[in-house]
C-alpha cells in the first residue's frame, strides 16, 4: 500500500506536531459546537461536518498522509492519528466526506492512474466533491459479491444500470465509489469492477430512506442506462473484487481509517456519559463507566499498536483485523449504559445514540461476518 | 505489499519489539522447550527446575533486563520486557524469573544467593487489612524491598507453604511473586517506574497466558471432530474464537499500554480483564474436557485470574498512602 509507506517521525516530532494540533484546534475549533453537541439536531450535525472539512482542509490537517503534490502533507499514519487523538480530546465532528477521504481517496492513491490522482484527490481534501459509496443493493449486504448492478462495456466506457440501496449521503454527493459487473460470465469475484462515477448526471435518480433513527441520509441510488467513462474505472475491469474485499489490505487500510474517527465520535460520547452519570448522580453506574473508559483505552492504544505493526503483513492483519468489532460493540455497550442512566436532560440523546449504534455492527460488513473473515483468514480455521 | 510499511512511533515507548529481542526471546524459548513443555499434566508444576534455573542463571538470563530493555530513564525498551513477560506467560513456568530479572534491572549489584530458589517478593499493602495476594494462589509475607536510594534489600521469607493449594481451583505455583514497591518523591507508589514495570510485566504474562490459550483452542477446534466435521467449521465456534483473537491481541495492547506508565494500573486491570475473556471462552471451545484438568487450561485461567485479583484489589485499594513508603 503504497501511500501508506510511513515516513518515520521521532518521538520529538510527533509531541511537536502534537502542540501544533492542539493549538489550532484550540483556535478553530468552535467553542459553542461542543457545549451543544447532546442537543443540536441531526440536520445541525451534518452542517457542522461539512463546514468542519472545510475548515480541516484550509488548516492544513487534510490528506495528512498523502502526497502534497494531490494537497497532502506526506507525513506518517502517526501524525494521522495524533490529529484524531487531539481531535477527540476537544470534542471536534467527524468528516463529512468520510468516503472521499477514507475509501475513495485511499483506493485512488494505490491504484488509480495518475490523471485520476489529479483529478479527484485534491477535491477530495478540499472538500468540492463528497463522495457517497454504491456497494450495497436489496439482494447484495454482506454478501457483496452478490451484487447485479451491471456495467456494459461500449465504446469508450460502459453503461451502468441497477439499484444501490442504504447508501449514505448520495442526494450530497458528486461522486459514487461503485462496484458492479463488468463481466456477465466470469465467475464470481472475478466479474466486478470499480467505477467512479459522477453522481451529477441523467438517469440517476437518488430517493431518501426514512432510517430507524428518523432520519433520511440512506438513500435508494437507481442507475438506468447511465454512461461512465473508461478513464474513470479504477484498477483493471473485473479487477473490483480486490479493491473491495474485507481481507484485503486496501480495505484494512480503510478499516483503520475508519477507526480513527470512531474514535473521535465515541469520545464525545463517553465524555458526554460521564457528566450524565455524575450530573444524575448514579453513583451504581461509576463503575460500568470506568470499564468503558478502559476498554476505550484499549481501543487506543490498540490502534497505536497497529500502528506500529505495519512493519509486517502478518502482524499487521493479526492487529487490524479486530479494530472494527471492537470500536463498534463498544459503542453499542456506551449507548446500553447511556440509556439506563435515564438522564432527564439527555434521554433524546440516547435513545438515538442506541438507535444509531445498531447500524455499526452492520454496515460495511456484519460484526458476524466480520468474525468469519478473521477466524478463516487471520486464524486459518477451516471454511 | 506490507512488508514495505515502516512502523511509526507514537510514544517514548516503543510499539513493537526490537529485532535483538525477538532472537533473544526465541532462544529463550528453546530453553523453555528443553526443560518444560507447556504445562498439562497435572503434577507439572511439582518437577523439579533445578536445571532451568542453573541454566537461566549461568547463561546470564537474570541480567537481561540490565541489557535489553535497559533504558528504564525513557521505558523506549520496556516494550522488550513485555515480549519476554509474553512468553514466560505461555510457558508458566514455576520459577521467580521475571521478578528476578526486574530486580536486577532496578537494582544490579542485588546478591541473589538467598534467592536461587524462588523467593517472594511482593507490594507491601498495608491499612484496610488487606494481606498481599500471590498471583498464583495463597498468601505470603514480604521479602524484598526496592529503595531508588539504598538498592535492594532481602528481607526474611515469610511462612509460605508453596506444596499445599491455595485452593481446589488448581495447584499453587511455588513461585511467589510480583515486584517490589518503591515510593518516588511524591510518595505515591503508582507513579513509580517499578511499579509501571512491574503490573506491565504481570499484564504481558497474562497477554501471553491468552495467547497461548487462544492457540490451543484454535487447534483443538481444528482437530476435535463433532457432527461428521471438525467443530472449527461451525460459524457458531468461529465467532468465538474471533472473540478470543481480539481479547488476546486487547491484553497485549493493553499491557504495552500499562508499560507506557499513562494510567498503568487501569490499563493493566483492562487486559488482564480481555485475558479473562480468553480464559472462559477457551473453556467454552473445548467444552467438556475443558472443564477438567485433563489439557492443562486451568493453569493459564489460574494464572490468568491470579494477575486479575492482584491487579484489580491493587486498583480497588491502591490510593495514595495505602502502600506503604518502602523507603521509611
Amino acid at each position: 500500500v503504497s501511500h501508506a509507506e510511513q515516513k518515520l517521525a521521532s518521538a520529538e516530532e510527533l509531541e511537536e506536531f502534537r502542540a501544533a494540533v492542539r493549538a489550532w484546534l484550540s483556535t478553530n475549533l468552535p467553542r459553542e459546537w461542543g457545549e451543544t453537541n447532546s442537543t443540536a439536531d441531526q440536520s445541525q450535525l451534518i452542517e457542522r461536518r461539512r463546514l468542519w472539512d472545510r475548515v480541516v482542509w484550509e488548516g492544513g490537517y487534510a490528506g495528512i498522509t498523502w502526497p502534497t503534490i494531490y494537497g497532502g502533507r506526506e507525513l506518517g499514519l502517526a501524525q494521522e492519528f495524533v490529529f484524531h487523538e487531539e481531535a477527540a480530546v476537544a470534542h471536534a465532528p467527524e468528516p463529512l466526506n468520510i468516503i472521499g477521504l477514507h475509501l475513495a481517496g485511499p483506493a485512488i492513491l494505490d491504484a488509480g492512474s495518475e490523471d485520476q490522482k489529479r483529478r479527484f484527490l485534491p477535491r477530495i481534501l478540499s472538500a468540492e466533491d463528497l463522495w457517497c459509496e454504491g456497494f450495497s443493493e436489496p439482494g447484495a449486504g454482506s454478501d457483496l459479491a452478490a451484487v447485479t448492478t451491471t456495467a456494459t462495456p461500449v465504446e469508450g466506457g460502459y453503461r451502468v444500470t441497477g439499484q444501490k440501496t442504504w447508501t449514505s449521503f448520495a442526494d450530497l454527493a458528486s461522486r459514487c465509489y461503485l462496484l458492479a459487473r463488468t463481466d456477465a460470465r466470469a465467475a464470481r469475484h472475478h466479474n466486478v469492477s470499480v467505477l467512479l462515477i459522477d453522481m451529477h448526471q441523467p438517469g440517476i435518480v437518488v430517493t431518501p430512506i426514512r432510517e430507524i433513527t428518523g432520519a433520511r441520509h440512506f438513500t435508494d441510488v437507481f442507475f438506468d442506462d447511465v454512461f461512465v467513462s473508461e478513464d474513470d474505472r479504477l484498477g483493471p475491469e473485473n479487477g473490483g473484487w480486490e479493491l473491495v474485499t474485507l481481507g484485503g489490505l486496501r480495505r484494512q487500510m480503510t478499516g483503520l481509517l475508519d477507526s480513527f474517527r470512531r474514535y473521535v465520535a465515541m469520545k464525545t460520547v463517553l465524555d458526554q456519559l460521564r457528566q450524565c452519570v455524575n450530573e444524575c448522580s448514579r453513583h451504581g453506574l461509576i463503575a460500568e463507566v470506568e470499564v468503558l473508559e478502559q476498554d476505550m483505552g484499549l481501543l487506543q492504544w490498540h490502534i497505536r499498536r497497529t500502528l506500529g505493526s505495519m512493519a509486517t503483513a502478518n502482524g499487521w492483519q493479526k492487529s487490524s483485523s479486530i479494530l472494527r468489532i471492537w470500536w463498534s460493540e463498544l459503542w453499542q455497550r456506551m449507548a446500553e449504559t447511556g440509556l439506563s442512566v435515564h438522564c432527564p436532560a439527555h434521554q433524546d440523546y440516547w435513545r438515538l445514540q442506541y438507535l444509531q449504534t445498531m447500524a455499526w455492527t452492520i454496515a460495511g460488513a456484519s460484526a458476524q461476518l466480520q468474525r468469519n473473515v478473521i477466524a478463516e483468514r487471520v486464524l486459518g480455521l477451516p471454511r | 505489499m506490507m512488508a514495505r510499511m515502516r512502523a511509526p512511533n507514537l510514544t517514548q515507548l516503543s510499539m513493537t519489539p526490537t529485532a535483538e529481542c525477538l532472537v533473544a526471546s526465541r532462544e529463550l524459548e528453546s530453553l523453555l522447550i528443553r526443560y518444560a513443555a507447556p504445562p498439562v499434566r497435572d503434577d507439572w508444576f511439582a518437577s523439579d527446575f533445578s536445571g532451568l534455573w542453573r541454566d537461566l542463571s549461568e547463561g546470564g538470563w537474570l541480567e537481561l533486563g540490565n541489557e535489553i530493555g535497559a533504558d528504564n530513564v525513557t521505558g523506549t525498551d520496556l516494550r522488550d520486557l513485555l515480549e519476554i513477560g509474553m512468553l514466560w506467560g505461555r510457558y508458566l513456568v514455576p520459577l521467580p524469573f521475571i521478578e528476578t530479572m526486574l530486580l536486577r534491572r532496578w537494582s544490579p549489584s542485588i546478591s541473589l544467593k538467598t534467592e536461587v530458589r524462588p523467593a517472594p517478593v511482593t507490594y507491601e499493602i498495608v491499612g484496610g487489612g488487606l494481606d498481599a495476594v500471590i498471583p498464583h494462589g495463597g498468601r505470603f509475607e514480604v521479602v524484598a524491598q526496592v529503595d531508588r536510594v539504598a538498592g535492594a534489600t532481602i528481607l526474611q521469607a515469610g511462612s509460605i507453604r508453596p506444596d499445599v493449594p491455595a485452593d481446589m481451583f488448581a495447584p499453587s505455583l511455588p513461585v511467589q511473586v510480583v515486584a517490589v514497591a518503591s515510593s518516588n518523591d511524591s510518595g505515591h507508589l503508582g507513579f513509580s517506574t517499578e511499579f509501571t514495570e512491574s503490573i506491565a510485566l504481570l499484564a504481558a504474562e497474562a497477554a501471553g497466558a491468552a495467547q497461548e490459550l487462544l492457540q490451543r483452542t484454535i487447534r483443538y477446534a481444528v482437530d476435535r471432530v463433532a457432527f461428521g466435521r471438525p467443530v472449527g467449521q461451525f460459524q457458531a465456534v468461529k465467532h468465538l474464537l474471533a472473540n478470543m483473537h481480539r481479547d488476546a491481541e486487547l491484553a497485549l495492547s493493553g499491557s504495552v499500554w500499562a508499560g507506557t506508565g499513562s494510567n498503568p494500573l487501569a490499563a493493566a486491570v483492562a487486559a488482564t480483564r480481555a485475558a479473562r475473556r480468553v480464559g472462559s471462552t477457551s473453556v467454552q471451545v473445548h467444552g467438556g474436557i475443558g472443564f477438567t484438568w485433563e489439557l492443562g487450561l486451568h493453569y493459564y485461567i489460574r494464572h490468568i485470574l491470579a494477575i486479575d485479583s492482584l491487579l484489580s484489589r491493587l486498583g480497588t485499594d491502591l490510593v495514595p498512602g495505602n502502600l506503604n513508603r518502602v523507603s521509611h
